[in-house]
Formats: C-alpha cells, structure tokens, sequence
C-alpha cells in the first residue's frame, strides 16, 4: 500500500491554484535563502565600522549595497541579520505557541464538560488582558533577553490557536467516524493518535502560517521601541527604528528593512489566507454520485 | 381558460470555470389560472432553475433565454425594478428550507410588512393588520405575538407557515413553492402540503410544485412535469402520468418509488415468522437524560429526557426497524445499544451481558459481535485514513494476532462483497461518491463478522435510486450472513420493506411495537395512523380519498 | 429589567477579570529582580519612604494587595519614580486626553472606512474594484503602524511638506493628520476585509434571496435585510480593535512626539520607572476590560438570538 499524505497533497493543491499565495511562498523561500546565505558574500561584518562611509548611500561600487546607517555599518549586512532574528522570533516563539495552544486546546475538546467549560472561561479572561503591555512589563522587570522574547510572545500567542483546536475537535468528536472507530473496539489513545490529531492538522497548519506574521509583527513592535533585541544584534524592528529617526538625511536606512518587513508580513498573510480557504474544514466540498 | 403562464423555448446556462452548463434545455410548458403544476426530477434536473428563471432569481453566473409569459407579460429579458413589480406582488414563492430562508435577525412582523410596504399604499395600521390576518388564517397562533417575535423561536413547521403567510400578502397570482417539505417530518409535511392546497382553493391561485418526491405530486398536482438532465420528459394530467406513462423515464421513477410502497399489500405478506429464539438486546426501562445548558446561572437544571424507560428486545435472525420522527430518541437508543452512550438509568443486556455492569475489555468482545452503519456517509469514514486503512483497523483491534496476508485477503474479500473492487484500497474517502462511502462503511462494519448490524439511518442521506442499491445490498448480507439487524429510520417505506418488526417511537416512547404487516395495516394506536397515512404515496386517487377523508374529519 | 438585569449581570461577569489583571500586574512587579520593592538599589531616601508608605512594605502581601486595589479603587496610583513630583495619576491624568483624542479619532476613521469600502467591495464581488480592495487591505493589514507612520513622514512631510512632521500644537487638526491615518490605516484595512466577507456571506444567504423574490428593491433589501447581519462580526470585532488601537497609539506617540500616555508609557519601560508602567499596564487593562464589556452587551442588544437567551 502506497501511503500518500492527503493532507500535504490537498495543501498543495489548494496553494497551487492560488497564485498569490504561490507568489507569496515563492519570495519567502528567497527570502529566507537570502538572508541566510546574503552575508557570505558580502565584505563587510555586521558591527564593523567603515569610518569613511557614514550614512553613505546605496552604491554598487564600494559593495554596500543598500548603503551604510549613521555609524557606518553596512545596511545589507545589518538588514539581513535582522531577518535572521525577526524570521527566527517568527518560527520559535509561533512553534511555542502551537504547542501550548494544540495541547490545551484539544484537552479541553477531548474532556469536554466541566473541564472544558472551566479551560475556555480561563482563556476567556485572558483574552480580556492587554498582552502586549504584559510582555513589555516582562521586559522591563526581567530583562531584554531574546529568549524571553521568544517566550513571551509564544506564551501569550496561543489563546486564538487553543480556541480553534479546541472547536475542532469537539466537532472531529462529534462525528460518527469516531463512533464507528469506538464500535471497532479502538482503544482511545488511538483514537485520540489516529482519528482526532490527524484532522487538526489542517486548522493547526493554517494558524502557523497566520500567526507567524503577528509574532514577527510583535518581536518588531518590541524592538522597535527599544524594548526587544540588544546591540550588536539587531531585528527589522530596531533597524526601522533607527532609520526613522535619519529618515530625513538618509532615507535608505528607513526603506530597506520597512520593506523587508512589509514584504514578508504580506507574504505570510497571503499564505494563510490560501491555506486557510483550502483547509478550512467549514469550506471543504466533496464529489458526489 | 387562458393560460397565466406559457413558456417556450426556455434555456438556462451557468458558466462556471469556462464551462458552460446547460442546465434547462428548450422547456415549454403552460399553466392555467386556477391548477396545481407538478414538477418532478432527481437532483440535477433543472426543476428549481427553471422556476428561479422565470422569478428572475437565476445566480449571477447564470443566464435565461427563451421566452416566459406570464399574465401576458414576457418576462425574460426584463429589468430588475421591473421584476420587482411582479415578484412578491404577482408571483409569490416559497422555499425549501424554511430555517434559513426567514431572516432571523429582524422579526417576522417587519420581514412581512416589508412586502406590503413595496407592493401596496396601504397604512402602516392597515399593513399590520393584514399581516395578523395572513398569519391567522395559515394557522399561526397567537399571531400578534408571532408578529413581533422571531423567525427561530417557532419550529420548521410554523417557519414555513410564516413563509406561506408572507407569499400571500400581497394576493398574488401564482404561488410557487419549491420543495416545500422537504426539510420537514412527515406529520408536519402532511399539514403543510394540506395548507398549500387549501390556500389555492380559498384565494383562487395557481401553484407550482416543485418536487423530488412521487407522493407529494400525486397528492398534490393537476398536471406534472417530469424532467431529467434539463429536458422535459413528459407532461400531462397527474392521473394520467401515473397510470399510464409514456416515457421511459416516467415509468422508471414510478417503478422505482413503488418499490417500496407502503400500499403494496400482498409482496411482503409471506415473510417467515421468526420463531422465538434467544433474543440478542433486551432493554429495560431504559432512560437517558441530557443536562441542557443552564439560561442564567440560578436557573433550575433543565433536562432532556430523549430515551424515556423503554423496554424492547431484538431477537436472533430478525430485522427489527425502529421508526419515529426526528426527536423521537430513536438514535439515542441505538447509541446505548451500542454502549456509546451512558444510561441514565434502566437497563440493556446486549448479549447476555448488562452494559451497565461490563468493564472495557467485556464492552470490546460485545462489540465484535455487534456492528453499526451511520447515516452520513462522508462523516463516518476518516477523511485522513484510506479505504484500506479504514478496513484494517477493526481487525487490528479485534484480531491482533492476525497475519499481514490474512488481513490483505479478508479486508479484500469484503470489499468485493460491497460491490467494489481492490482498486479502492488506496483511496481517501473524498475520492469516492455517497454510495460508494456507505459501502465502505459496511464492510467496515463486517470485517469483525459480527452477528448484530445496528443501521442508524443508513440510507437516508443517499439519494433515491443509490438507496435502493444499499438497501438491496444490506438485504443480501442479512441472509448470507444470517446477521440481526436493527434499521433505524424515518423512512416508512424502507422499514416497510426491509423489517420483519416494527417499534415506533414518539418523544422518547415506545408507542406502539409488533410484526411489520400488523403495524402497518393495523395499527392500534392514533399516532401511527397518523404517522402512515401521513406518507405521500405515488397514487393520485388514493390520496385524493385520503385528501377528502382528512378535510372531512376536520 | 430583564435588560437591565443582563446589563448588570455583564459588569459583575467582568469584576473576576479585572480582579486577575491587577493581581497578575501586581505579582509582576513583586517578582521582578531590581524591582521597586528590592532596596538593595540606592534609592533616595525620601523616594524609598515615600514607597514603604505608598506600598505598605511592612505589611503581609495579602495586605499589600488588598491596599494596593483599595488605592487603585479611589483612583490612586502611586508615586511616580521617574517623574518625582508628580503622581502615577497626575501623569496618566496629562497624558490620557491626547490618546484618547487621537485613539478615538482613528477608531471612527478606520471603522467609518473600513466598512464602507468593505461593503462596496462586497457589493461588487469578482469586480476589479473588489480585487484591488482585497490587496490594498492585504496591504494595510501587512505593514504596521511603526513603518506606515515614518513612511508617510517620509512622503508627506518630508517630500512634499504638506503635513507637518510631529509635535501635538494642542491638537491642531493638520499635526493630528498623519498620526490618526496611520493609527487607523491597519484597522480599517483589517474592518474592510472583515465587513467584506461578511457582507458576501449575508448576500448569499436564503433570506436574502427570499427578499429579493418578494420584489423588494436593492436598497431595501441592503438596509432592512443585510447590514444588520453584516456588521455584527464588525462589532465584535471592535474589541480587539480598540486594544490594537491602544497598543498602535504607543508608537504612534512616540513617532510623532505626541505627549500622550503611550509615550509616558515607553519613557517609564525604558527607564524603569515600575509604578508608573505597572499604573499604565493596569489603567489601559481596565479601559480594554470595560470597552469589550460594552462591546458585548451592545452585541447582545443587537443580535435577537442573544437577547433570546438572557
């Protein structure tokens, strides 16, 4: 028996006949080739200080090609290590939120009941709570590090995620496949392994896609006020920052890292919404007679 | 008397994806000033688009082309604010689905006086009067609170008396409804259809029926349209169409409807009487209580009791149907036969043994003796699992021991004895067509070799002529197989056909149980009359008896 | 009463929720390392005084807590640590009315907006308006309001000087400009597409079709039928909407160099200055609390299956 993974294939099918979402993929791929691999091939480090060309403009010949900022550092360099933090942020602090969010999500679909009822009023009470300013309070009292970033977005990020697992596999619960599976003597963790887990996938692929954009949106949003990540290191969000104060004089240092930024905000969404038409289980259509 | 309808040459195409669908192919026909018009087709058969043409109502990718006049006016080709002055003021229509075809956001009163507000100059006091008239005179009680109520505070059956209501504002000339009974229970359908046929008489209307179901037209229409894939097959007087079709098709689906026909007296009559043997499930006094969520948080608890303290047994080798409409609790009780649901209290031994005193491991070895098939055939395969690996689960879980080769052949052979073929082991259930899905499921339900197959609602959701293939097929397994069956469905023709016993069920209660024939042809309690003589049958002049029986009784 | 009843029964629901963020704050502030309960740091001495009283240090922490909300009851946030002379108060006192001005403004723009292109766009779906919609909305929902604000800076003040760059001048409309529009811009991107599909939903239902086969014309069935349905997603959305605002309106200030509490807010992150975010954290919490409770009950008012339950 050949073992074709529907739900990779259905994902595909439905990116496929999307064209932006399929555009959108396609510059993220460059987009993250770019940055991983951009600095290699520049001359230049990410804290070194070219003393003759402060906040020089973009030029080709002298290999700093997307110019250098106010200190004399090269943007390129600067602008594709930022990537390297704000895609990481996006990935990580996205991973802790599916985590938390899937598990406790799908224990309170799968309880059902009290218990159930007892976990939504929590995540109720905590969607009520001005998270940002939590996480900015985090900062402020335990410190800039990175991976209390990553933390605390992944932490506070996971309420939506849990909402939608939670609906989903009260609806998967519901239906008479895991009936039957019940009256073919499945024990429940198979059932749970096999018949529950599987058809999340779909929503939970769906929520990654979206809610890697708010967590680089919010890691950006935290840097940008000075809140986030430190010197040397740098994100978009700190790179935007700086250039809006030189705006006036060297507007490159502006433009490079919003465009960056926009770019991959605007991919991710466009990915999402793809996915979330071709996998969201409420717009699944069948062949009929 | 002139015709208040004529149509020719009527097309319709939708463009979808570059296609072009046909979808109505060169319809004429006509109606007169005061009939009932039938028409009749399966799904696909362009009834409904050839009316929603003619309203003007077509979606936007679809186009009319031909000609419809009605009260000498063509209305192909016209404009939409001239549509406007004829929908809802000369032609009135009503839909299938009346929980959704209400807003339920506004209340009724505003979605009614709506109508009058742009068809007439009548005064806003003049307007709700006629508003509470229109309500009371469907049958609507208490209409000035109905008036400022909500359309999803009344059930199917006064939605669709709101609707009748609201289309009969304006006095118009034609009344079209389109399918519609099909979203309800047989008792209230019955009620409906009667109300439709009484407003024709009592305001003077011509209607248009549209319909998949024989009974219906032959209880309700003058003169029938059959059509197929877009063409008109034929046309004439009901009478006519059912006692002497000329075309194949006609013949075909009367055929096939009177199949299972609750009238057709003498082809069931000598079924074996099953001799009292042991019998598999016996409940007693079973009950099962839901908690419904509370209004506020003091509210006392509210309860639902949808299996109330039955006692019924299924004996070795019959098929035992159990019949009721929706809310009667008759899949709940499957559902505790099954142990897939907790008794409230009472009992029910399965077997021999009490479900409520067997741990897991007796519950799995009960199981393997006894299977199910649901009724929607796309939930109740894994979209994520594929035929084969749907089959092999319960052996895996029945049979652990079981070799690799061994399992490849039985998981084969069964699907061969649903009608498919191995070429279906490597697909995923969306690959395959309603029919084929529920034949999955019942090899599914076969793989153990159980001895008792529970079918809850196992062909309701498929259409007409692939249920009579599942019926056929569970009919053959029953024997080769020597299974008990118990058949849960609303469908009384298919228990009549399919069940050695009946037990009909209302709100959680047994109301009446025996032999299929004594129940159908004598029943002894009121509601299972009601309940048979309800069903529409493919005979015009009986239900024209029926029809004269009920007004009279009245 | 029953309507009044369910008001009430509303604003006791969201008392437990109001009590868990002052208690979550509070233990934050409590827990952290170098926090303004930790005197191994050199405080002046009237500062840690005026702390030890303001705090109840010498209290057991049920106390302190319980004091801290009674304060809190009265409207009394604590000293400031940065800002000697002022209270917690004071400062979010000076500081709430510009946000609130510049909040409020681009909570109207974005959903007087963003509803009305969404609802053009819904009307004319598959249009070429309608795509071109969709992408800009995929556009301002993608670029936040940090890179939007210096961008229109960038082209508006500084390219074509038409707008002036920062600075509040009392609310003058012209300095207010830029700092709403691009406060409001991905709010009314996300409303648009948000009413959009709604809209789409709403008029490709069953009663819709039902109206229009009463003969009803198009603006009747739109205003009586449609926007009804549509826009209650768009009010439950205003929730979130208005803590996307608050949160946007930190950088907003800070950008424009509006003295709004935002910019109190990033000044006292930056320097530390505990009471003073801890009182902001807490008094936007509760603003966002109280807004959704609002939101909610207007919610059940509106939606007659809601009021159907209460």
């Amino acid at each position: 028996m050949k073992k074709t993974n529907s739900l990779l294939n259905d994902a595909w099918s439905a990116l496929s006949k999307n064209k932006a979402a399929l555009i959108s993929a396609a510059t993220m791929a460059a987009m993250v080739f770019m940055v991983l691999l951009g600095p290699i091939f520049s001359p230049y480090a990410i804290d070194e200080i070219d003393w003759s060309m402060i906040a020089a403009a973009p030029s080709f010949s002298d290999g700093h090609i997307f110019g250098t900022d106010d200190l004399g550092r090269d943007l390129f360099v600067r602008t594709m290590y930022g990537g390297r933090i704000s895609l990481m942020v996006g990935l990580v602090a996205t991973l802790v939120s599916v985590m938390i969010g899937v598990t406790y999500g799908a224990v309170a679909g799968f309880m059902g009941g009290r218990i159930d009822a007892l976990m939504m009023r929590f995540v109720d009470v905590l969607y009520a709570m001005p998270f940002l300013f939590f996480v900015i309070l985090l900062m402020v009292f335990f410190g800039r590090s990175i991976f209390l970033i990553f933390i605390a977005i992944g932490a506070v990020n996971w309420l939506d995620i849990a909402r939608i697992v939670r609906g989903q596999t009260l609806n998967i619960k519901g239906k008479e496949f895991v009936d039957a599976a019940k009256t073919g003597g499945v024990s429940t963790i198979k059932i749970i392994m096999k018949h529950i887990v599987p058809n999340l996938l779909g929503v939970v692929v769906v929520y990654v896609a979206l809610t890697v954009p708010q967590v680089i949106l919010v890691e950006s949003f935290l840097s940008f006020l000075g809140l986030g990540v430190q010197e040397p290191m740098t994100s978009w969000g700190a790179l935007v920052n700086q250039g809006a104060r030189q705006m006036e004089s060297s507007p490159w240092m502006l433009l490079f890292p919003a465009v960056f930024l926009a770019t991959t905000l605007f991919c991710f969404n466009f990915i999402g919404d793809g996915l979330r038409d071709a996998l969201d289980p409420k717009d699944r259509t069948r062949g009929n007679d | 008397m002139t015709d208040l309808l004529k149509t020719k040459n009527l097309n319709v195409r939708f463009k979808s994806r570059g296609e072009s669908i046909h979808a109505v192919k060169d319809l004429s026909f006509r109606l007169s000033g005061d009939e009932v018009l039938g028409i009749v087709g399966e799904s696909g058969s362009g009834k409904s688009q050839t009316v929603l043409s003619i309203m003007g109502l077509l979606e936007s990718n679809g186009s009319a082309s031909g000609s419809a006049i009605f009260a000498d006016k063509e209305l192909i080709g016209l404009s939409n604010s001239e549509l406007n002055q004829i929908r809802g003021n000369e032609i009135a229509m009503i839909f299938q689905d009346p929980m959704s075809s209400l807003n339920p956001y506004i209340t009724i009163g505003k979605q009614m006086s709506g109508v009058l507000k742009r068809h007439t100059k009548m005064s806003k006091h003049e307007i709700k009067e006629r508003c509470i008239e229109m309500l009371d005179s469907v049958g609507i009680s208490k209409p000035h609170e109905r008036y400022d109520g909500y359309s999803f505070e009344l059930s199917g059956g006064m939605r669709q008396r709101v609707m009748i209501a609201s289309a009969l504002l304006t006095n118009p000339k034609l009344l079209i409804a389109d399918e519609p009974t099909t979203a309800l229970d047989v008792t209230v359908q019955e009620k409906i259809l009667d109300l439709i046929l009484d407003v024709k008489d009592r305001f003077k209307k011509s209607v248009i029926m549209i319909t998949h179901d024989l009974g219906v037209v032959a209880r309700t229409c003058d003169r029938v349209l059959v059509m197929k894939d877009g063409e008109l097959q034929e046309s004439g007087d009901t009478e006519a169409i059912f006692y002497s079709p000329n075309a194949a098709y006609t013949k075909e689906l009367l055929e096939k409807s009177k199949e299972i026909n609750l009238d057709d007296q003498q082809k069931y009559t000598e079924r074996q009487e099953t001799s009292i043997k042991n019998s598999l499930v016996k409940s007693s006094k079973a009950k099962v209580s839901f908690m419904l969520p509370k209004k506020t948080l003091f509210a006392a608890n509210n309860v639902l009791t949808a299996v109330n303290e039955i006692s019924m047994e299924a004996i070795d080798g019959e098929v035992l149907g159990i019949v009721g409409e929706s809310g009667s609790g008759k899949s709940t009780l499957a559902k505790t036969i099954l142990g897939l649901q907790k008794l409230t209290s009472g009992q029910v031994e399965v077997f021999g043994e009490k479900l409520t005193e067997i741990n897991k491991k007796e519950l799995k070895e009960i199981r393997k003796k006894m299977q199910v098939v649901f009724q929607d055939p796309f939930s109740s395969l894994n979209p994520r699992m594929t035929v084969f690996e749907i089959l092999k689960e319960p052996l895996d879980s029945f049979f652990p021991s079981m070799t690799k080769e061994s399992a490849q052949k039985d998981i084969e052979d069964s699907l061969m004895e649903v009608g498919l073929t191995s070429d279906y082991l490597g697909r995923y259930p969306h690959e395959l067509s309603g029919g084929q899905c529920q034949r999955v499921a019942i090899a599914r339900a076969l793989m153990p070799k159980p001895q008792l197959l529970i079918c809850d609602e196992a062909v309701s959701a498929l259409d007409a002529s692939i249920r009579g293939e599942i019926i056929d097929l569970l009919l053959r397994i029953k024997s080769e197989k020597k299974l008990t069956m118990i058949f849960i469905a609303h469908d009384l023709a298919v228990v009549r056909k399919i069940c050695d016993r009946v037990i009909v069920m209302q709100s959680g209660k047994i109301v009446e149980q025996g032999p299929t024939e004594k129940v159908f042809f004598e029943p002894e309690k009121e509601y299972t009359a009601n309940l048979l003589s309800a069903v529409p049958v493919p005979d015009p002049r009986k239900e024209k008896e029926k029809y004269i029986q009920r007004t009279q009784a009245d | 009463m029953s309507n009044f009843r369910f008001v009430i029964g509303r604003f006791l629901g969201a008392i437990p929720t109001l009590l868990i963020l002052i208690c979550l704050a509070f233990f934050l502030v409590k827990a952290a390392p170098g926090g303004p309960f930790d005197f191994e740091r050199s405080l002046p001495e009237e500062v840690e005084a005026n702390l030890r009283a303001a705090y109840n240090l010498d209290d057991p922490v049920y106390l302190q807590l319980a004091k801290y909300i009674g304060d809190l009851l009265q409207g009394d946030f604590g000293p400031s640590f940065q800002y000697r002379d002022y209270t917690v108060t004071e400062l979010i006192s000076t500081g709430f009315p510009v946000s609130l001005r510049l909040g409020f403004a681009a909570i109207l723009l974005a959903l007087f907006f963003g509803s009305l292109i969404g609802s053009v766009a819904a009307l004319n779906q598959n249009s070429k308006l309608d795509y071109g919609v969709m992408f800009f909305g995929m556009i301002g929902i993608s670029i936040p309001n940090f890179v939007m604000a210096p961008l229109l800076v960038l082209f508006f003040s500084i390219g074509l000087k038409a707008l002036p760059a920062g600075g509040y001048n009392g609310g003058d409309f012209y300095h207010m400009i830029l700092p709403v529009v691009s406060l409001a811009l991905p709010q009314m991107a996300y409303i648009a597409r948000l009413t959009r599909g709604s809209m789409i939903e709403v008029l490709s239902s069953n009663f819709v079709r039902t109206a229009k086969a009463q003969g009803l014309s198009t603006k009747t069935i739109l205003f009586s039928h449609v926007l009804k349905p549509t826009f209650l997603p768009v009010v439950s959305y205003l929730g979130p909407a208005t803590a996307a605002i608050i949160t946007g309106s930190v950088v907003v200030e800070q950008i424009f160099g509006l003295p709004g509490l935002g910019r109190y807010f990033v000044q006292g992150a930056l320097n530390r200055d505990y009471t003073l975010v801890m009182g902001v954290v807490v008094f936007y919490g509760c603003l966002i609390i109280l807004f959704n409770l609002i939101v909610d009950t207007l919610y059940g008012f509106i939606d007659p299956r809601i009021k159907q339950n209460r």
